[in-house]
């Protein structure tokens, strides 16, 4: 079960590698040459695809208990 | 959607503030993207990635929809607007969402409870060319207008309807659908391999994107189509797609590599494109002119953006005409012009090397590396390469070793030394699918017996003892809504179509009649959904076929080793006859294989002769050493 303290949606976001497609991905590698940029905890994934959000804004969750 | 709200901070504090925010990657949870699609299906309509759903703790999904702007407009609620609405009725409306959560979870628990009411015959296959042929595209190939997807099992199912009515009609759909393909900006002139579809009717710009599923199961449809027509124009282009695969998606383990993005620097398709100062900087001045012409390159570029329909002044190469049509028509002998044109090749591929490239994917999936193996086994067996055998060999030796369990169960993805994840049906399935084909290649009894091994394994987990059909899941996964079963073929073949062809030919390959029986009740499970959509499971239509069909085991006794034996194998495979399984008995091998298929004791090895027995359900013809003779009796 997926813990749950002060807030009470969860949200989902399955998107393909194909959907990426019109992403600014130089624009990205500035963020994340950012220090100040945060991590969520996508950080510590395996998939590429998930630590390539490893550094959005949004605070993601990995799929889990 | 990622980079227009999910890294802007205004889009983020909002759902930071609402949501617990999940991120999955459907290739490592296909279980989880699958039961949240069909519910999206269900709710909206229709369905596509990105796929967002909204949920409750308990996983019960209240609203789904896919792509969402920023801010609202045209209509079309924006993610901040959203993200507050839905903050505003958890707290007002919580009741009214729990409701609504409750049915939609009791919809989906309920999808799976159907069983069908018939079986399916060879109807279905007729239905289903029909079909086809109302959808087909006379002019360019291919299926409808745009985008036009490769789906490659829906051409071998084509083959094999052409092989089984002698209609003309389907090979001719399959033959201008490949030539197109292959002619067009699809496919990958100076890389080769396959981009993930085609964005216009003609096959000239695609989503750059390239998938391993897509080069496995394109090189298994141009080595059959080789087969079957014997013009060699498609065995190349099965070992231009492999030759891709071998150089760029290879790991130093022998896995293959998942995906390479469409887009670099920012740019979707920005590594494959071309402008006409580039070409003439790189090539000579009369190589420049070849490749300008052959390859319709030209000054303004050869596409428009696709969403501006502005010339960009970028061109993506590609042929309007075969080569040896265009060898005709600039008075050139074709081993020349194809010499010429693949010395261009290899230079502007060098340049191209030190471009950035798209991002590659270098997660090692377990079902897709099944059905790569698949198509490596087969073509190298159609073409007697040992180099792409051996590939083949390497892999599968690094999925059973590596992805494989000391239980015998296996697990879904391996990335950066971590092997991880449940497998599902089609981990199992594609990887027995890679099994039999590298059995029928090496001869190599033990890939025969690790397929029944997954085969039982993958009953005991994953059969519906209630209703017949495998689940996607195996019976101790995660708990998730419900255990979601489907034998629809989309972009890849499902699990359970892939099942039900493997079950049949382990049927006749060990005469055990388990397999058979499990593939029996699968044709009634599925019945309706088959009848009712037959060009939407053609990959269950090729089982049907072989169930059905003309189908043959052939049994092989002798000595492998012999020069005879090597020219006679030769020309089997060779020639096209999918409905068939093959047995090797020697001397080294009879014990061990007594014990897979025990009704092969009673054909006795001779050591400096090669026989074949060519029987139908075990019923056997008497044995002949003539390969006309073979292919006479398999093919009547």
């Amino acid at each position: 079960m997926i813990k749950i303290y002060k807030l009470f949606l969860v949200t989902l976001f399955f998107v393909s590698i194909n959907s990426c497609g019109q992403s600014n991905k130089a624009e990205r590698k500035d963020l994340m040459n950012n220090e100040l940029q945060k991590t969520n905890k996508l950080i510590n994934e395996k998939s590429p695809y998930l630590l390539q959000h490893s550094h959005n804004p949004v605070d993601w969750y990995p799929w889990g208990e | 959607m990622e980079h227009e709200s999910f890294e802007d901070s205004t889009v983020a504090a909002e759902m930071n503030k609402t949501f617990i925010s999940i991120k999955v990657d459907r290739e490592e949870r296909p279980d989880i993207d699958n039961i949240y699609m069909t519910i999206c299906q269900m709710l909206t309509g229709s369905g596509g990635w990105p796929l967002t759903i909204i949920m409750t703790p308990d996983k019960k999904p209240f609203f789904a929809g896919t792509y969402f702007p920023k801010e609202t407009r045209f209509g079309r609620i924006g993610m901040i607007e959203l993200t507050q609405k839905i903050g505003a009725s958890w707290i007002n409306d919580i009741d009214k969402i729990n409701t609504s959560a409750e049915q939609i979870t009791s919809a989906i628990q309920n999808v799976n409870d159907k069983i069908g009411t018939t079986e399916i015959t060879e109807e279905a296959m007729h239905n289903a060319f029909e079909q086809f042929s109302k959808r087909f595209d006379n002019e360019f190939g291919g299926f409808g207008t745009s985008p036009k997807f490769p789906s490659p099992h829906n051409l071998t199912f084509l083959l094999r309807y052409w092989k089984l009515t002698g209609n003309n009609e389907a090979l001719k759909m399959v033959e201008l659908t490949l030539s197109s393909m292959r002619k067009g900006g699809v496919f990958d002139h100076v890389g080769f391999g396959f981009h993930r579809y085609s964005t216009d009717r003609e096959w000239l710009l695609p989503h750059f994107e390239k998938m391993l599923y897509d080069q496995a199961l394109l090189t298994n449809a141009y080595i059959e189509t080789y087969q079957a027509t014997q013009n060699v124009e498609y065995a190349t282009v099965a070992k231009e797609i492999i030759e891709y695969v071998l150089r760029d998606m290879t790991s130093p383990e022998g896995g293959f590599y998942s995906a390479e993005d469409a887009d670099s620097e920012g740019i979707e398709g920005k590594f494959y494109v071309w402008n006409v100062d580039e070409i003439r900087e790189i090539l000579d001045e009369k190589d420049a002119q070849l490749f300008i012409t052959t390859y319709n390159i030209s000054v303004n570029g050869n596409f428009t953006d696709e969403s501006t329909k502005a010339s960009t002044g970028d061109n993506i190469p590609h042929l309007k005409n075969s080569i040896s049509e265009i060898a005709e028509k600039i008075k050139l002998n074709q081993p020349e012009l194809e010499s010429r044109l693949e010395n261009i090749r290899q230079k502007l591929f060098s340049v191209r090397e030190n471009r950035v490239h798209p991002y590659k994917d270098d997660k090692i999936l377990t079902d897709w590396n099944g059905l790569m193996i698949a198509a490596l086994a087969k073509s190298a067996r159609v073409l007697n390469d040992k180099q792409i055998e051996n590939a083949a060999i390497k892999s599968m030796d690094f999925i059973l070793t590596t992805m494989r369990k000391p239980d015998g169960r296996l697990l879904h993805r391996s990335r950066d030394g971590e092997v991880s994840i449940q497998a599902t049906i089609d981990d199992y399935a594609f990887v027995i699918l890679g099994l039999l084909e590298l059995y029928e290649t090496t001869f190599e009894l033990n890939y025969l017996k690790t397929a029944i091994e997954l085969q039982e394994t993958q009953n005991k987990y994953f059969w519906d003892n209630v209703n017949g059909g495998y689940y996607f899941t195996a019976n101790d996964a995660e708990k998730l809504l419900t255990r979601s079963k489907d034998v629809y073929d989309g972009a890849i073949p499902s699990g359970n179509s892939v099942s039900f062809n493997n079950l049949l030919k382990l049927g006749r390959l060990t005469a055990n009649s388990k397999f058979e029986e499990l593939a029996s009740q699968m044709s009634k499970t599925f019945s309706d959904v088959v009848n009712n959509a037959p060009s939407g499971t053609t990959m269950m239509l090729q089982g049907i076929d072989f169930a059905l069909g003309n189908s043959s085991e052939v049994i092989i006794v002798g000595n492998e080793n012999i020069e005879e034996t090597k020219n006679l194998l030769q020309k089997l495979n060779q020639a096209f006859i999918p409905n068939k399984v093959v047995l090797f008995k020697n001397r080294d091998n009879e014990k061990d294989l007594a014990k897979i298929a025990p009704f092969t004791t009673d054909y006795e090895v001779a050591d400096d002769e090669i026989v074949f027995y060519v029987c139908k359900n075990h019923k056997c013809n008497l044995p002949t050493s003539e390969i006309k003779t073979v292919l006479e009796l398999l093919n009547n």
